[in-house]
């Protein structure tokens, strides 16, 4: 198993093309093989460890950030050590084979990243410090792209993302699985941001510099003392980095669009992104489908099977005209119930979902009659956190309706409440 | 001479294995060859049981000093002596002996195999749409048109009406079905397969559960909160599953009415166990579905009893109290 983290919806593509892709890049210039061969030495490659087995079950990269053996990386790359301590454990292999154990002395989930510590003195390392470089500067990523051996790959420096929740660097570079925790740097050595996730087609992701410095001066601190239980911290960090965001959602400045006779709200702040789709009646499905949803595009890893973090609206204006209003109905029905569950979790991470319905009458200035479904699970492993559905039919027309879907992933309860109050009242 | 008593001696399957008549006292039945009705089974005595009449001149079987005793078929205790008769059952040893009174008229000949026109249905005071061919094809029409209805108001695609036939092609087909099978489980207790209303029977029920699941959409569309399916619907469908079953004893064998209702409710209930205990798997089971009540219905939205988003909100709270249980429950 290769760490990078990748979008699901081309996490199969990312693995297909990465061979084709690295034998499309442009040859290695001498600048290139300068900054490989006076920066290689500080960059690790990791391997988590199935204690029983022996056997690799994780690979990614690393680099030294101290003389006294701090190591930056992903927190995705560890992921599985912070779940299970007890059945997994993390080491750093060296060129020749030998190996290092590492402890984990400091984790960032919500950016993904760790400070690892290994009982061993380099002599080179890398020093963090927040730069600012103009755009399309020449960048140098290093990890190991699929156990492949240390590698470099150019790249260019694209800026920040414009519509994150938190800052991401755009790298245009063919970054791969493995290179996971692997530093991006300019020419002379500084380091610009963490290797961290890929869409494939040379688009890739930093987390910047500052954060890492930020957690490894965090880690360096006097007194500071490494937290027992990580797991507990994961649950802790997920619990405050939502109430940055979700504080904000839904309030009265909210936009609206409207959809047919209704008006719902879009786009709740800057950082979520919005589609819609439109599907016209046929002889042989005589109804029209308007579709109009938003969702962040920031996700917090929590491990191989699950990520949080997300919200999603999704709305559907359904327009039966040559049905009348009992097969309207039967299809508006249809709908309402269907609809998977897109929020990820297995048995291991999440409870089953407990669900009931209401009818419920809004008290906005234009009050809506509607029926209310709401669906919870909890988090098995952290404490306090919930995903939350609400699934919302509009009543009242014969021929028309709307069903909107709110899916919120990794939340209190109390946020959830608060937020489900407040979408109710703007769909009107 | 006059008949006193007419004693039928059944088989195992409660058919008739022969047939007699008293005709004077006492009389005297068992296994020996000197009685009056000769019984073939080991459990019984040579002479087992004495007809006479008793001090006030009834007519009473009493028991000859037999070994495993003589019983009424109400009861598993020995009795010294029965009263005869009024389709009274024995018995004695592991033979059953049904009595009549002679003065007792007997049902009308069936007509030759083959024609179903005529059948008669196997239990006296059977309703009326259920003994009268045309009130039968008319319940079994009604089923078909209410089922059509639902078909053709459900369907969201394009309705043709071949989709429509065929819908309700495979609904007759699985009455038939049914039917079809309480049919051949009467030609074989009592030769009277009785076809057609078994098939009435059965559309009769559907219809019903078609219509009482309707109501029970609306009453969950607009009570969500009132567990209407729990507390209404499903014990209303159980007692028509019971009825149903009830119909069809009734049509197959000549139980008593008190039994068939115990036996059909026997069904019934082990039928909920049943689905108790899966239900009951199923619910501690692991799963990403949402369920939840979906029903929605075309009418005015101020006919629709609401409540407000606070109410709302906080109702939603027992499912963070439930999500929280499922953690332990789902954990052992």
């Amino acid at each position: 198993m290769f760490a990078l983290r990748v979008r699901a919806a081309v996490a199969a593509a990312c693995v297909l093309i990465a061979g084709s892709v690295a034998s499309a890049q442009a040859p290695v210039t001498d600048l290139t093989s300068t900054v490989f061969r006076r920066f290689a030495d500080q960059v690790i490659k990791i391997h988590v460890i199935e204690t029983s087995s022996s056997a690799k079950a994780e690979l990614g990269s690393g680099f030294f950030v101290s003389g006294a053996g701090h190591i930056i990386t992903n927190f995705h790359v560890i992921s599985q050590l912070v779940h299970e301590p007890t059945r997994y454990r993390a080491e750093w292999v060296e060129a020749g084979g030998a190996t290092h154990p590492l402890t984990i002395l400091a984790i960032d989930v919500v950016r993904d990243l760790a400070v690892l510590h290994a009982d061993y003195k380099p002599a080179k390392f890398f020093v963090l410090s927040a730069i600012t470089e103009p755009q399309g500067t020449r960048l140098y990523s290093l990890g190991h792209p699929n156990d492949l051996g240390l590698s470099i790959v150019e790249g260019t420096y694209n800026g920040l993302l414009q519509y994150t929740l938190y800052p991401k660097i755009h790298f245009t570079g063919a970054l791969n699985p493995g290179m996971s925790g692997g530093p991006t740097i300019t020419e002379d050595g500084r380091v610009i941001g963490v290797n961290v996730s890929t869409e494939g087609n040379e688009i890739s992701f930093l987390v910047p510099v500052d954060r890492a410095e930020a957690l490894l001066e965090k880690a360096r601190a006097p007194g500071y003392v490494t937290p027992a239980d990580e797991l507990a911290q994961v649950g802790a960090q997920v619990r405050a980095y939502q109430d940055v965001y979700l504080d904000k959602l839904f309030g009265d400045s909210t936009p609206t669009v409207a959809l047919g006779p209704y008006k719902v709200p879009t786009r709740p702040a800057s950082f979520f992104k919005c589609w819609a789709d439109a599907t016209r009646s046929t002889s042989e499905r005589p109804y029209d489908v308007v579709s109009h949803q938003c969702s962040t595009d920031d996700y917090v890893f929590l491990s191989g099977d699950q990520s949080t973090g997300m919200v999603e609206l999704r709305h559907r204006l359904y327009t039966g005209t040559g049905l009348g209003a009992l097969r309207f109905y039967s299809l508006y029905e249809a709908r309402f119930a269907s609809g998977a569950n897109e929020m990820e979790g297995s048995e291991t991470d999440v409870t089953r979902f407990e669900c009931q319905t209401r009818n419920v009458r809004t008290s906005s200035r234009a009050p809506s009659t509607m029926r209310a479904a709401m669906c919870v699970r909890r988090y098995k492993k952290l404490r306090g956190l919930y995903d939350v559905m609400l699934r919302v039919a509009v009543l009242g027309h014969t021929n028309s309706g709307l069903i909107t879907t709110l899916s919120l992933s990794g939340v209190s309860f109390e946020n959830a409440e608060r937020i489900t109050r407040r979408f109710l009242d703007r769909i009107q | 001479m006059s008949t006193l008593v007419v004693i039928d001696v059944l088989d195992p399957r409660g058919g008739v294995a022969s047939r007699a008549r008293i005709t004077s006292l006492p009389a005297t039945i068992g296994r020996g060859f000197g009685n009056d009705i000769i019984i073939d089974d080991p459990y019984t005595d040579p002479t087992h049981v004495r007809i006479v009449l008793d001090e006030s001149g009834a007519l009473v079987a009493e028991d000859a000093g037999s070994v495993n005793g003589l019983r009424s078929s109400n009861s598993s205790d020995r009795v010294a002596r029965v009263t005869l008769c009024n389709g009274t059952v024995l018995r004695i040893g592991r033979t059953s002996l049904r009595c009549y009174d002679p003065a007792e008229s007997v049902a009308p000949a069936i007509p030759e195999a083959g024609s179903i026109r005529d059948e008669q249905p196997a239990t006296a005071g059977a309703p009326t749409w259920l003994t009268t061919p045309g009130a039968r094809w008319g319940v079994v029409i009604a089923a078909m048109a209410i089922d059509l209805l639902f078909t053709y108001t459900g369907t969201v695609e394009r309705v043709t009406a071949a989709k429509l036939i065929t819908a309700a092609l495979a609904v007759l087909v699985a009455m038939a079905l049914w039917a079809g099978a309480w049919a051949l489980a009467g030609r074989l207790a009592t030769h009277r397969a009785a076809f057609t209303s078994h098939l009435a029977l059965a559309s009769a029920a559907f219809g019903v559960g078609l219509i009482v699941s309707v109501v029970g959409e609306w009453l969950e569309f607009l009570w969500p909160a009132g567990a209407v399916s729990s507390i209404l619907i499903l014990p209303v469908n159980l007692v028509l599953l019971t009825g149903l079953i009830y119909g069809h004893l009734g049509l197959v064998s000549s139980m008593a009415s008190r039994r068939r209702i115990r036996v059909s409710a026997a069904v019934v209930g082990s039928l909920v166990a049943l689905a108790g205990v899966f239900a009951l798997a199923d619910q501690e089971k692991f799963s990403t579905k949402m369920s939840f009540a979906e029903q929605l219905k075309p009418i005015p939205a101020r006919f629709v009893p609401t409540v407000s988003v606070d109410e709302f909100a906080k109702a939603s709270r027992v499912l963070r109290t439930a999500a929280d249980a499922n953690v332990t429950t789902e954990s052992k």
